[in-house]
Parts: structure tokens; C-alpha cells; sequence
């Protein structure tokens, strides 16, 4: 087992060329809002961020605005991406109005790391099946209600001239840009067949059929446009195989990272008035869908993934400890997360300071017992918690609820997930030839708290090596109960004081929980796990070694504008990473 | 597991060797057997192709978490007493073999959840870091060489299996490297998958079919088309989706006998149902009507059944309602640990009694025509890499004998030689080994079953 630097964090190897910060020069450095009412825990706590051995962040004052001057000498392969299939369903639902629970019906969606993400599963027959199956039901429902989305009359116009509008205006917006004349041809070719027997409603179902189940739309396709004359000081030949991506192309990496779904109209007339391939124009429209209502979905999906919370909402508590369980009490708490980290990244000045430590939080009349609060609390508003014992996303219901077991509390849980999920700490498998379950009690003994169970991990130093790193940490969370629920004692047990913090970059003797989460809000690493973690969700991947030079600028950015995440999304917007597609050169096959 | 090195789309499936089965003769088995029995189809024309040749079709069923200390049976052989865990087992016990003894894929003896299944049908290598699968599961070889002239070259059926998103927890077979195929959780949808619209004319069924090809031909179209944009790896994702919408192009020329299906639609569970553990019995039962089905109609001859998925801690009510089935195995008592196993061998002894209620003209049945293949990823749910229980059942006695318990403990032999004994059963006899181990304990079909 070893614990190694975090995942991508900066290393003094990563080979970058200082030739300017062009894109990101024109993010002004955002300045931290301080919430009406609340006092904002994050000020101040950019200065205590001291990053060791680490080189001066780049200050290339001003580049030349529009320049694409590179930055990187290397860049992570982007991945082919397929839809998940809440982006599936956002989209049928933008373009054609048809707002279906399509989720058993889509292929269930891959994960790479932690979030979900098909790019890297193969497309098999049963994948094709249930396409046809999903795009079957959504042409079916869009054809009762076609008037919504053609304004087209047959009867005057004419079956096929109807029927070219339909796929232009359609297989526009479907496809993400406008649709060509091979595609078009095609899909005339559908219409004719579906044509045939069951007339021109039949012809525009069977049309509208083939679109959703054609590459166009299934993935996200990224042609590019070839680079000529890159040539910078000190680049080799590596950059060779950079591909600039097309405006339309980059409407829909931004909409799919922002929204979750696919671009709307505004992005896409900006696309096509190149707009967009300015850096203006880029900025321009990455601000507008942040600041949007609408980007409440992908900001929840990042949070809630990062967190380990999917599923919250189907875990069960055992209804004889926790009387007040109901679904409506999950569906609660995790809303009160996504909410939260919402109003963090667009109100709140969006620190991730904030994020770990706020001492409010959007509490849900279901969730307010938990919290010792009463049920009248307005869900809409921040509601000020004791901050003795809550503070930040670590300390809420959702979290404290996911990672613990039916009936009881699991410091193994808590540990791992602050290890792997917020510091990006890689722990190793069990030496062989371990047993791994722990001595039952027997019945009717004498209690013994959790956090002695985890006794037995200690007195054998095979497994001391690991759970010395994992079950401290969890062991700080003993004060909260599985469903998050403060207690002062564990049946009338004593629970055991902290261990000191060991093998991070902000060591050291801690209090308790609320101790803890402000050491992590003032953690390099765990800032840098962060920024790393909306690089996997953006990119749909994870990092590699070529990506070192852009996580390297992407953390420096984090860090200099004292963790603002908003500045950190947009950072990534204008990056090198999203703003091309890197393709080692290949040779013609 | 997380690929992130897919390989180039690797040609894993043999020449097909194309025996199309007549419509016509297919009807004319329908015929003379239907005065018979309700749906004989594959006796009668089984008849001509030699029966007792070895099994037709394979199965492979799953079953999370292991099971508990003590699950063995006792005593010799060929006369061994049936252990209180594998009870269900008793009826069919002269149609089965017993495994015990054999070594797990994984290369510590702790594996994490997310290293059984990628390796348990595979013969892969897991790994906690990260397990690579590097060639398609046993199944899909068989397959790719006896299920070539049926619809489906394979049907994978789940209960449970894909409650959450696809990873390494919840995906067992795989048509090649690092490529799952993932199990269908509802039978509703999967009888539409395979037997579309029973009632519908041949007319119909020509229009569906056509309309079906003309929207697959944009598709292709469309991959054309982006496929240039593409190299390498990211070119691989186009190819494979080429190939299986291929795939089913052919399938549109194949005819299903949908009259054989009839009277077998399950009814819409709604996606409340499929999900709901209180009706993990019904869904479980719904599912293996249609595998019986599927082999009976002749779709398919290989099929896989996946039972939740690793680590599930599924309570089901009535067998472990106040804990989860992963709590149960890691910290209850011996009793509890044993019923929630008593449940899940139950529901494969229900697999074994629909094979076995098949009954050809000759007096064999469906499950003497097919291999079923029982397996876990994990021992005694603690993790373990050893012993990890695996049955056999059905076949007909050729090649595999039956109605045994083989301790196979002294030797502790890798599954991969099982999965080279169940390639040799089902005809492929040139196999030696399979997947990443080539050591000794690897190597080779286990003697001790073909015999």
C-alpha cells in the first residue's frame, strides 16, 4: 500500500512552455463575496494556503488577447464521448419538447473514476437495441404533438418539402450543427421508406428515428480543424497532432459541461457567427451559462458525484433506530447538497473554502430534525447552523448518511471517502493472505463502540498499515450518527478523541470534525484533488501524464485566485484541454 | 477496472460458418412436434442431428457475495451428503457435479469487489488497482462458435444487476478486451428484444423489418462518415458500434419462431417493479421463463443469468430483512449468512426445474441438452480468492459426469481450467488454457470432470 502524491497534482517535471496565459488573462480574478448575514469562513484563507516546493505561479501579464499561443508542449487524447443518459434525455427534451423517463429504457451509463462517463464503453448490440427501443418511443410521443416543433404544412407546402424542413430544423439542432447534404440525403432516404404505407407523419417518425440513433447525436463528435503553423518556440512535433475545435464543436463540450445537455439557441447562432471562436466570445457565453439557473444540474451532478451520493437516495436505514426515515428525508438531504454547492459556485463568490466550511447551509424541512432544527425552515434561503458542529459539505446530512452503514456509523467508509474523493490519496489492496472481516461480538456482551471495533485493525500490523491511514480520519465523524444526526455519546459510550492527522499536507493534532474540515479547506492537496476532480468530470476522462503541464496551470489558477471555482471552471473553458482535441499523430491504417 | 487503454477492436470472432436453418425445417419440427408437447422444436430436430452429441446450449448464472464457512457438502464422491446450504440442490443432484477447491483469478488472496466478476468468467488476472479484461468471457467464445446461426449470438439476463451505472462491481461477460456486455434487468423489455411483436402478420413483420434496415443504413451511414475523423483507439469505439449494428442487420434477416414465444409476454413489472427487491422472486422467475424460451425457440444458444452483482446489500423481504445481504456476510452470525445463501441457491435450483420440466419425445429434457454453469465471485464473502464454489449441472452426462461432489482442494486449480473444461464440453476441444494465467495450476481442462 502506498499513498502517493495526489492524482495530477503539480509536479516540477511537468514540461510547460511559458509562452503566456493568453485565455485565462481575461478572467478577472473574482472577488470572494462575503454572504449577507453569514460570516464567510473563506476570507482570509487564501494567505494561510501555503503550497510547499512549489514553482511561483506563472504571471505573464498580457498576452496578446485571441492569441492561441500554446501553453502546453503535451496534452491528455480527448476521448470519443456517447451521451449519458441524463444528457440524452435533456436533449430530446430541449429540441423536441418530449420530456420521458427514459432511464431504463437507455443503456446504463459507464463510469471513469467517479463520475459517469461513456467513453470508455464499447458500443455493443445491446446497446443498439435499446436505442432503437428509447428512439422508437421518443419519435412516437413527438409525432403526437408535431405541431411543436414544425411549423410546416403539408397539405399546402408538400409532403417533402415539409419533410426537408423538418430534418434540417430537427437534425440542426440534434446534431449540434447544421446538418450536411450526405446527411440530409440519408435521411430523406428514411423519410421515403417510413413514407410508404403510413404517409408523412409516418415518413418524419421514421426520420426523426434514424437521428436519434446516428453518431451525430449519440456522440459527441469532434472533427476539428487541422493546425497549421503552430510553431512556437521550443514546441516539437507533438503539438502536430492538435485539431482546433470547430465553433459548433465547442458549443457543445461547453453546453454538455455547464448544462448537461445541449446547446440552445444563443449558443449555437453563436457558433455560427464564429463568435465563439474568439476568446471574448468564448468567455462571453461560459459566464452566460454559469450564471444561468440551468447550470444548476451539471454544478449538483458534479458535486453529488465527487461526493459518492449517488444512490442516497435509494439507502435504507433501519426504521427501528431511525423512526423519522422516509425517502422524502433523503430526497432532502440531497437536495440541501446540491443547492448548497450551487449557491457556492454562482452566489456565494464560489471558494471551495466556502464549499468545506460554510457555516450555513440550505436546510430541507424533512433534513431540520437531524440538524436539531424545526421543520419550518424555509428550504429556499441559507439557514445558519451551530457551528460548534456543521460547517461545509463534509459536515451534512447526505454525506454523513452515504458513507455509513444501516445501523451504524462506518469510520472505514468515512476515512476511504476522505482520502480518495477529497485528497486524491491512492490506497493500495490488502497484502495477501489477509482476512479482512472483523471478530463479530458475540451477543449479549458487553457494548463496545464502533470506533473499538476498529481495534482489531490495529493490533495486526498488516492491516494497521492501511486502516492507520483510513480509520483515524473516519473516526473524526464518530460525533454523527448514520444518518448525520449529532451525538454527544454512542449508546452511552464514550467516543474516543481524534487521533492527529497523518499523511497529508496539513498534519497535525485536530479537535474534532469541524477542526478537520477547516484543516482540509487550507489543504494544497485537497485544492488540488479538487481542481483534478472537475478536470475528470469535464473532460469525461481521467488525467494522464500528458496532462500534467494543463492540471499543473489549471491548480497554480486555483490556488492564486484562493480556490474560486467559478474561476476555476472557467479556466478550464478556456484551457488548451477543452478548446482542442489532442490526437497522438497516427499512421494511416 | 477503468480501460483506459481500449484496444483496437480485435477480430475475436471466428469464420462464421453459416448453417442456416431452414424456415421450412424448422416448421416441419414445429409441427410434428406440437401434437406432442406445447413447444418441441428443438428435439425433433435435434433428432437429426444426433443427440447425445454433448450439450447444445450453455448457460452461466451468477450469484453475489459467496457463500458462508461450511457450505461444503461431506462424505465421498459419488456418495457424498448434501450440505444444509445446498439443499435445494437434492432433487437435481444426479444431474450436477459439486465444486470445491478451485482458486479464484485474483493475484492477492483478498480481492477488492470490483476484481471477481471482470476475471470470474475471463480467466483475467484482477487486480485491486485496476483489472484489464484482455479477452472475451468463455460464454462469448462458446458462443462465437456454436450460437452463429441463431439470432442472438447471446442473451444476457440480470435481476438486479444494473441498479447502478456499469463498472467492474456489476459486468461479468465480454465480447472482447476491456468490453462488457451488460445485462438486461427486465424481462418485459427483454421479451420484446427478442421476440418483438409475436401476433404480428409476416407482412407486418416485413415492413417492421425494412423500416428497421433503412434507419440502421443512416447509422452506418452517419459512422462512416465520423470514422475518418478518428484514429487509433477513439477510431476502435466507431468500429465496434459498425460491427454490432452489423450485427443486427443480420439478425433482421434471421427468422424467430415467434409462435413458440407465445403466451409468454411477462407482464409490465414498470420500472418500480424491475427495481423493487420485493419482487426479486417474480422478476428472477419471469427471466428464467424466458431463458427456457430463448433456448427452447432456438433465438440463442448461450445465455447468461446475473443475479444482483458483487457486494450488493440487497435486503429481501422475508430472507434478510433487517440487514443487507453485504453487512450480513461481513458481520452476522453463521445463520443468517446461511439462509440469504439457502435463498440464492434456491432461485438456481428454480433455474434447474423449468430446464428439467422441458421434456423432448425422447423422455431427455432442456437441461440435459445445456450446460448450466454456477459461479460466484468471492469464497466466504470475506473476500477471499479460495475456495470459490462453482456447479455444474445438465449436460446429459457427456462429456462432464454427473451426480458428484469433487473436492478438488489438494490441488487448488485455477478457474481458468474450468473455463477450458466447459470450452472442451461444449465442443471446443483444441483449448489449452484461457485468459492471463499460463502457469501450471492454469493450464488444462480438470481431468477429474471430463469423465
Amino acid at each position: 500500500m502506498s499513498i502517493g502524491r495526489p492524482h495530477g497534482a503539480p509536479s516540477p517535471l511537468a514540461r510547460c512552455l511559458c509562452s503566456g496565459t493568453a485565455f485565462w488573462a481575461l478572467i478577472p480574478l473574482a472577488a470572494l463575496v462575503v454572504l449577507p448575514g453569514c460570516q464567510d469562513s473563506s476570507a482570509g484563507s487564501a494567505a494561510a494556503m501555503s503550497p510547499q516546493n512549489e514553482p511561483e505561479p506563472e504571471t505573464d501579464p498580457d498576452p496578446e488577447p485571441g492569441s492561441v499561443a500554446p501553453q502546453c508542449e503535451q496534452l491528455g487524447t480527448a476521448v470519443l464521448r456517447r451521451l449519458t443518459r441524463r444528457q440524452y434525455e435533456n436533449s430530446v427534451r430541449d429540441v423536441l419538447g418530449v420530456d420521458l423517463d427514459l432511464s431504463r429504457a437507455l443503456p446504463s451509463d459507464a463510469r471513469v473514476g467517479a463520475f459517469a462517463s461513456n467513453a470508455e464503453a464499447t458500443v455493443t448490440t445491446f446497446h443498439i437495441d435499446k436505442y432503437m427501443v428509447a428512439a422508437e418511443q421518443v419519435a412516437e410521443e413527438t409525432i403526437t404533438q408535431i405541431d411543436q416543433v414544425s411549423d410546416c404544412n403539408p397539405a399546402t407546402e408538400g409532403d417533402d418539402e415539409c419533410a426537408r424542413r423538418f430534418i434540417e430544423q430537427i437534425g440542426g439542432r440534434l446534431f449540434r450543427r447544421p446538418v450536411t447534404d450526405g446527411e440530409l440525403a440519408s435521411l430523406q432516404e428514411v423519410y421515403a421508406v417510413g413514407r410508404e404505407g403510413e404517409g408523412y407523419n409516418g415518413g418524419i417518425q421514421l426520420a426523426l428515428e434514424a437521428m436519434l440513433q446516428m453518431p451525430e447525436f449519440l456522440y459527441l463528435i469532434e472533427e476539428g480543424i487541422e493546425q497549421e503553423g503552430i510553431e512556437q518556440e521550443g514546441v516539437d512535433s507533438e503539438v502536430e497532432g492538435r485539431r482546433l475545435l470547430t465553433p459548433y464543436e465547442l458549443a457543445t463540450r461547453l453546453s454538455f459541461m455547464l448544462w448537461n445537455t445541449t446547446p440552445d439557441d444563443e449558443l449555437l447562432d453563436a457558433a455560427a457567427s464564429e463568435t465563439l471562436a474568439t476568446p471574448e466570445g468564448l468567455l462571453a457565453q461560459a459566464e452566460r451559462l454559469l450564471d444561468s439557473p440551468r447550470a444548476t444540474e451539471a454544478i449538483g451532478s458534479f458535486h453529488t458525484q465527487w461526493l459518492g451520493l449517488e444512490g442516497l437516495e435509494s439507502t435504507a436505514k433501519d426504521p427501528e433506530r431511525y423512526p423519522g426515515f422516509s425517502e422524502d428525508v433523503l430526497a432532502g438531504m440531497l437536495r440541501e447538497t446540491v443547492d448548497f454547492a450551487d449557491y457556492v459556485v454562482r452566489e456565494a463568490g464560489g471558494s471551495y473554502t466556502t464549499l468545506m466550511t460554510a457555516p450555513y447551509s440550505f436546510v430541507d424541512p424533512a433534513v431540520a430534525p437531524i440538524y436539531g432544527l424545526s421543520p419550518s425552515v424555509d428550504p429556499a434561503v441559507p439557514t445558519v447552523l451551530d457551528t460548534n458542529r456543521r460547517g461545509g459539505v463534509l459536515l451534512q446530512a447526505s454525506v454523513l448518511t452515504q458513507h455509513a452503514r444501516y445501523n451504524k456509523t462506518s469510520p472505514v467508509l468515512r476515512g476511504l471517502f476522505v482520502r480518495r474523493n477529497v485528497l486524491c490519496q491512492h490506497l493500495g489492496s490488502p497484502p495477501p493472505g489477509l482476512d479482512t472481516s472483523l471478530e463479530e461480538p458475540e451477543f449479549g456482551s458487553d457494548p463496545v463502540t464502533t470506533a473499538q471495533m476498529l481495534e482489531a485493525h490495529r493490533e495486526n500490523p498488516a492491516c494497521a498499515v492501511c486502516h492507520d491511514l483510513i480509520d483515524p480520519v473516519g473516526v473524526v465523524f464518530e460525533h454523527y450518527g448514520a444518518m448525520g444526526e449529532y451525538r454527544e455519546t454512542e449508546n452511552g459510550l464514550t467516543i474516543p478523541s481524534p487521533d492527529p492527522l497523518v499523511a497529508t499536507d496539513v498534519d497535525g493534532p485536530i479537535v474534532d470534525a469541524r477542526d478537520l474540515v477547516e484543516r482540509l479547506a487550507q489543504s494544497a492537496d485537497a485544492h488540488a484533488c479538487y481542481a483534478t476532480q472537475v478536470f475528470r468530470f469535464s473532460t469525461g476522462r481521467s488525467e494522464t501524464g500528458d496532462d500534467e503541464c494543463a492540471l499543473e496551470h489549471l491548480t497554480q489558477r486555483f490556488e492564486q485566485t484562493g480556490g474560486n471555482i467559478r474561476d476555476l471552471l472557467l479556466s478550464i473553458v478556456m484551457s488548451e484541454t477543452f478548446r482542442y482535441r489532442h490526437e497522438p499523430v497516427q499512421e494511416e491504417a | 477496472m477503468s480501460p483506459k487503454h481500449p484496444p483496437h477492436l480485435r477480430s475475436v470472432m471466428p469464420s462464421r460458418r453459416r448453417q442456416h436453418l431452414s424456415r421450412r425445417r424448422l416448421l416441419q419440427g414445429l409441427g410434428a412436434a406440437s401434437l406432442l408437447a406445447p413447444f418441441v422444436p428443438s428435439a425433433a430436430i435435434r433428432a437429426e442431428s444426433g443427440a447425445g452429441a454433448g450439450p447444445k446450449n450453455l448457460l452461466l448464472v451468477f450469484w453475489p457475495n459467496g457463500l458462508e464457512r461450511g457450505w461444503e457438502p461431506t462424505g465421498p464422491a459419488d456418495d457424498y451428503a448434501m450440505s444444509v446450504t445446498l439443499d435445494a440442490f437434492s432433487p437435481f443432484r444426479d444431474k450436477m457435479v459439486l465444486l470445491g477447491g478451485l482458486k479464484g483469478g485474483m493475484t492477492n488472496d483478498i480481492l477488492a469487489h470490483d476484481e471477481g466478476m471482470p476475471c470470474m468468467w475471463t480467466g483475467a488476472k484482477g487486480n485491486a488497482e485496476e483489472t484489464r479484461v484482455s479477452n472475451p468471457s468463455i460464454d462469448q467464445v462458446v458462443a462465437n462458435v456454436i450460437s452463429t446461426d441463431t439470432p442472438f449470438r447471446s442473451l444476457e439476463f440480470g435481476v438486479g444487476a444494473l441498479t447502478k451505472p456499469a463498472d467492474a462491481s456489476n459486468v461479468m461477460v465480454f465480447t472482447g478486451p476491456d468490453e462488457p456486455l451488460l445485462a438486461e434487468d427486465d424481462p418485459n423489455r427483454m421479451f420484446d428484444r427478442i421476440f418483438g411483436a409475436p401476433t404480428a402478420s409476416p407482412e407486418e413483420l416485413a415492413r417492421r423489418s425494412a423500416r428497421k434496415k433503412s434507419v440502421l443504413d443512416a447509422v452506418g451511414g452517419g459512422l462512416d462518415r465520423v470514422r475518418g475523423y478518428y484514429g487509433g483507439q477513439e477510431r476502435a469505439k466507431i468500429d465496434a458500434h459498425l460491427e454490432a449494428v452489423r450485427s443486427i442487420e443480420e439478425r433482421l434477416d434471421q427468422s424467430v419462431d415467434l409462435s413458440c414465444s407465445e403466451g409468454y409476454q411477462p407482464h409490465d413489472l414498470g420500472d418500480e417493479g424491475v427495481l423493487d427487491y420485493a419482487m426479486f422472486e417474480e422478476v428472477a422467475d419471469l427471466q428464467m421463463d424466458l431463458i427456457v424460451r430463448s433456448f427452447m425457440c432456438q433465438v440463442t444458444r448461450v445465455a447468461s443469468l446475473q443475479l444482483t452483482f458483487t457486494g450488493t446489500d440487497i435486503r429481501i423481504p422475508g430472507v434478510n430483512p433487517d440487514f443487507g445481504f453485504h453487512q450480513v456476510m461481513h458481520e452476522r452470525t453463521a445463520g443468517e449468512k446461511r439462509d440469504i445463501n439457502r435463498f440464492f441457491v434456491g432461485m438456481m435450483a428454480r433455474m434447474l426445474e423449468r430446464l428439467d420440466q422441458e421434456v423432448y419425445m425422447d423422455g431427455r429434457t432442456l437441461l440435459d441438452d445445456t450446460l448450466v454453469v454456477f459461479g460466484t465471485e468471492m469464497s466466504i464473502g470475506n473476500h477471499g480468492n479460495y475456495p470459490i464454489p462453482f456447479f455444474l449441472a445438465g449436460g446429459g452426462g457427456n462429456p462432464i459426469g454427473l451426480g458428484r461432489w469433487l473436492d478438488l482442494s489438494d490441488q487448488r486449480p485455477r478457474t481458468s481450467r474450468l473455463m477450458v473444461s466447459i470450452a472442451h464440453a461444449m465442443g471446443l476441444h483444441e483449448m489449452q488454457s484461457f485468459g492471463d494465467y499460463s502457469d501450471s495450476d492454469s493450464v488444462g481442462p480438470l481431468e477429474e470432470l471430463l469423465s
